[in-house]
């Protein structure tokens, strides 16, 4: 139940907005900048777009900061900031029924993608949520999407390994692939543990489904065809160890959980896990062995399966900079991974020498040379279709909304409809799946006939993109209004000013918004329509909103804002 | 037009697209449970899988009297036609299903057991012996989906759908195929062909882009006027000077659906369908389905004479907790495809306008518990006024996961009837000639049935 009194008591507790980030120069122990180095960053559009790739989008303040500085020493101080987590705060706004505010968990991450000072670390959580995906209702599970949440944000910069475990052992990954309260097989009525988790930790977690070479492309066999990593058998072999997992606290495997007890991680009931030998990709774990024991030899087994580095560093790729990256990118990435080391060109090292180090593999992915050496301008492996819920969030921290607005945004509490909101919400695909499919391709598209993968465009057609048109005019032009209480406002007033100069107001927003991608014809038509936009005697102040409220959302609808570039 | 064009015989288009005819594939993603769904009701069957499925019949309460698995509860099919191949067995439908029963006793529904992907007929040993090729990656969510829609793994850009579409364009240059595919929402590879996109009607009709089209939004003052109409100019074009192929596919896109958006809005506004749909997912998808064929004839769709629709739910992966998640996502079917028959027997339309189920596969007869996992072949439904209702084509399934119709592995049920030959039978009635049929279905020369015959 939601109760006007605990929201106005919750939110008050929420974080305030503020920046993301300051620059290189500002870095504790900093490396003192070099302008000679290719990380160094000297001009504005350089800082803009590598906001778009690192951060949910950087306003004009972020940019600012970060000029004359080194984007390695930028990393270097997100990777140390104190993480954004969410479980406490949840738990605060409990009311004396036990029940939570429906919005909660959801809210509060609107409101760290758009303010929160991580923002590194959000972005990460962001794409890692899309890699071990939940699907579930969130309604009654608020406590425990709120745990999952931390599990993805304090180990945003960690291992992959214990973050798999972590995420094995979560309540609501467990109901979401339905191994909570997994029983043992049953020889006598020939019941079978359930397979869901086993198959869908190989599939999407971990190592794939085809053999993979360390930069990704394919292994074929000797007639030339992708070889599969798994059977039907491993799967059933796999799904042995799954068994046996409930909510600690209760004192047997079917009691119903106590009000504690769903955002804690799960116990083993060793009556319920099954004793039978364990044999999966040829690993065999002895019958008998204990169900935490079996958990960490599969993770371990996993975990060094030679598939992990190419397959999580193509995922997380695809997440941040590219959605189509070459292979030579990939295995650079994966390498990192493998390393769990990476130095960048000011000798800045990151990661802790251990395999699947997940500062590590950022930090390769985002300081890249192909993304400052120029050569990734037009190159469509280094570009990243710019997936709905950072185009609406970019929006957002361009014009300084206030993210303690985000309990008033009643649209906010599900974007998940194509044809009205943005056709994505954050921690709510629509299964284990994802909103999309790294493999996708898009058909009867330029990038579909070059073969380039592109997952974003399995939710972009022509109904969703009239509806995120529509979604971002309603907060352009602020006609959000929700029931009287205060709500988005953006803040155009570094627009307000320029809006007399249509070229110099594009200029603006092609480099906050675009990094400056923004094509001649793109930025020739805004300027036309500008122009065609009266500023009349008498309105002068509402007439300039007007011009800019149009260059901002023919901003937000131009080829240019559809990708990361 | 075939011989004028200077086709070879192996080449010429000889699609049938006379009159009206629509195909509407409504997708179960998730992998149906076809054992849950068409159950056994003689009693030795049925007693067979109450102890093969111990745990699942548990949850759902068997043996309580109102249970809707109770054997007294099911609603028994009643086929006609030559029942040989059921062996004498009986078959039903739980109650969550019936308006379906009713469908199937009225002669409007038809139901195709043991459907599956497969390159060519496959029997157990053949199966375990790996001697024959296979479709690749079973038992795979996301690749069985695409299987089904492109007979190829996840990747593939051509659904089966849309080369229909091609093959009729290809055969009937006055054919409109602008608006012949389309798609309630998500992108769906099946309607997808050389020549043909599928168009996105979301539930609840087109959207027009408000920024232009609702004046309040900038200002009422004609003094706009000139900023709405060059607004719609740059939202609607498509050669942006964009310099990643990313981005000029995006701008392609947008620029197509606002200008097909507003033309196909103009012709929406003239829908008139009056049966009311359940205010479900597929109830709101299959109410927009039965509208757009009600503008079939408006000027914006002049010459669409041939259709195909996209539908699809989800929530059929039931690993877990299936007593309760199956029987409403049942009656969720039931209730929109009823609707749906009514509003096209409204427009007269029913005996134009088939609609069949999919699903990612379906999945084992051995229960974990309280839920089913993976599997492979699975049973569908074929409604319209041209099936051949009433009837029942393909395998029904045996209850024991020991026979050699299933794997040796926990029941996961063998197609007897491949995907293709249920492709060609729709698409022989959609006007498809063999040679077409052909070149939309890869490997429907594997098999020496090409019509199952649930087609009028």
């Amino acid at each position: 139940m939601i109760r006007a009194s605990v929201i106005v008591l919750f939110y008050t507790l929420g974080i305030t907005a503020c920046g993301g980030g300051s620059g290189g120069n500002n870095a504790p122990n900093g490396i003192p900048p070099d302008p000679s180095l290719a990380t160094f960053i000297a001009t504005e559009e350089e800082a803009s777009r590598f906001l778009a790739r690192a951060s949910f989008g950087g306003s004009t303040q972020n940019i600012e900061n970060l000029v004359g500085g080194d984007a390695a020493e930028w990393l270097s101080i997100e990777f140390n900031k104190s993480p954004t987590l969410y479980l406490d705060r949840v738990l605060q706004a409990r009311d004396s029924d036990g029940d939570f505010p429906s919005r909660a968990p959801s809210d509060l991450y609107w409101q760290a993608t758009i303010g929160s000072n991580d923002q590194l670390r959000q972005r990460m959580v962001f794409a890692l949520s899309q890699i071990l995906v939940i699907s579930h209702d969130v309604n009654n599970r608020e406590d425990s999407f709120a745990a999952y949440m931390d599990v993805l944000s304090r180990n945003a910069f960690g291992n992959y390994r214990d973050l798999l475990k972590e995420v094995t052992y979560s309540p609501i990954m467990a109901e979401s692939l339905t191994y909570l309260r997994n029983r043992k097989g049953n020889p006598n009525t020939g019941r079978m543990p359930d397979e869901n988790y086993a198959r869908e930790v190989m599939q999407l977690m971990s190592i794939g489904l085809l053999e993979l070479n360390p930069d990704a492309t394919l292994r074929l066999d000797t007639n030339g065809m992708p070889i599969e990593t798994y059977s039907t058998d491993d799967v059933v072999g796999l799904a042995r160890v799954f068994t046996g997992l409930s909510f600690d606290g209760g004192q047997s495997f079917f009691q119903r959980p106590g009000v504690n007890d769903r955002y804690r991680p799960l116990i083993l009931f060793p009556n319920e896990h099954s004793a039978l030998e364990k044999s999966f990709l040829g690993t065999t774990i002895a019958a008998e062995t204990s169900g935490e024991e079996s958990i960490d030899m599969t993770l371990d087994t996993l975990f060094a399966h030679p598939n992990v580095a190419p397959f999580i560093s193509r995922l997380l790729i695809q997440r941040f900079t590219a959605s189509s990256p070459n292979p030579a990118y990939v295995g650079r990435v994966a390498a990192t991974f493998e390393s769990g080391q990476f130095t960048a060109p000011n000798g800045r090292v990151f990661g802790t020498r251990s395999r699947g180090d997940l500062a590590a593999t950022l930090a390769a992915i985002l300081l890249d040379p192909a993304f400052f050496s120029g050569a990734s301008t037009q190159n469509d492996n280094f570009i990243k279709v710019r997936e709905p819920v950072l185009r609406f969030v970019h929006w957002a921290r361009a014009f300084g909304i206030n993210a303690n607005d985000v309990p008033n945004e009643s649209r906010l509490n599900n974007t998940s409809d194509p044809a009205q909101r943005l056709g994505q919400h954050p921690f709510r695909a629509p299964s284990v799946f994802n909103f999309y499919s790294p493999g996708y391709i898009a058909p009867g598209t330029e990038t579909g006939q070059n073969n380039l993968t592109a997952p974003e465009f399995q939710i972009a057609n022509t109904s969703s993109l009239t509806g995120y048109i529509n979604f971002m005019t309603d907060y352009v032009f602020d006609r959000t209004p929700s029931g009287g209480t205060e709500s988005f406002t953006p803040n155009y007033s570094a627009q307000l000013a320029l809006a007399d100069t249509p070229q110099a107001l594009v200029d603006n927003l092609a480099l906050l918004l675009t990094g400056n991608r923004m094509s001649t014809i793109t930025r020739s038509e805004i300027i036309n329509t500008l122009n065609a936009t009266p500023i009349r005697q008498g309105s002068e102040d509402d007439d300039r909103l007007r011009r800019v409220e149009v260059a901002v959302i023919m901003a937000l609808a131009s080829p240019a804002y559809a990708v990361i570039n | 037009m075939g011989l004028l064009s200077g086709m070879t015989a192996s080449q010429s288009f000889a699609a049938d697209t006379t009159g009206y005819k629509a195909l509407v594939c409504l997708f179960l993603f998730g992998g149906m449970d076809h054992g849950d769904t068409i159950l056994p009701f003689d009693l030795t069957s049925y007693n067979q899988l109450n102890t093969t499925r111990d745990g699942l019949f548990n949850a759902y309460g068997v043996g309580s009297g109102i249970s809707s698995r109770d054997r007294a509860n099911l609603l028994q099919l009643l086929p006609i036609g030559d029942t040989t191949p059921l062996g004498g067995r009986d078959f039903a439908l739980p109650r969550e299903l019936e308006p379906l029963n009713t469908l199937f006793n009225d002669g409007d529904l038809a139901i195709v057991g043991s459907v599956g992907p497969l390159i060519q007929p496959t029997t157990r040993a053949e199966f375990e012996a790996r001697s024959v090729p296979l479709p690749a990656r079973l038992f795979s969510h996301n690749d069985q989906q695409s299987t089904w829609q492109t007979l190829g793994t996840e990747g593939a850009v051509f659904g089966w759908g849309g080369r229909f579409i091609d093959a009729a364009s290809a055969a009937n240059v006055n054919l409109n195929s602008r608006f012949a595919a389309i798609t309630s929402g998500s992108n769906s590879v099946f309607l997808s062909g050389q020549n043909v996109q599928p168009y996105s009607v979301p539930a609840g009709g087109p959207r027009r882009i408000n920024v232009v089209n609702n004046r309040s939004v900038i200002s009422s003052n004609n003094a706009f006027d000139n900023t709405r109409s060059m607004l719609f100019d740059f939202l609607r074009r498509n050669d942006t000077g964009a310099g990643s192929a990313f981005a000029r596919d995006v701008a392609a896109l947008q620029s197509e659906g606002i200008i097909s958006g507003n033309d196909f809005a103009d012709a929406f506004a003239r829908a008139n369908v009056d049966t009311a749909f359940p205010n479900t997912s597929l109830g709101r998808q299959l109410d927009s389905v039965a509208n757009t064929i009600s503008i079939r004839n408006t000027a914006q769709l002049t010459g669409t004479n041939r259709q195909i629709f996209f539908v699809g739910i989800g929530g059929f992966d039931s690993h877990s907790n299936q007593a309760n998640s199956l029987p409403s996502r049942h009656s969720e079917i039931a209730g929109a495809v009823s609707a749906f028959r009514n509003s096209m027997v409204e427009l007269g339309a029913w005996n134009d306008v088939t609609l069949f189920t999919a699903s990612d596969f379906g999945r084992t007869l051995n229960d974990n518990g309280d839920g089913t996992d993976h599997g492979w072949a699975g049973h569908h439904f074929v409604a319209g006024g041209s099936v051949q209702g009433q009837q029942i084509f393909g395998n029904l399934a045996s209850s024991d996961p020991d026979s050699a119709e299933y794997t040796a592995s926990r029941g996961r049920l063998i197609p007897t009837v491949s995907v293709e030959q249920y492709a060609a039978t729709l698409g022989g009635w959609f006007g498809l000639d063999d040679t077409e049929l052909d070149g939309a279905l890869p490997n429907l020369s594997n098999f020496s049935n090409r019509d199952l015959g649930f087609m009028a």
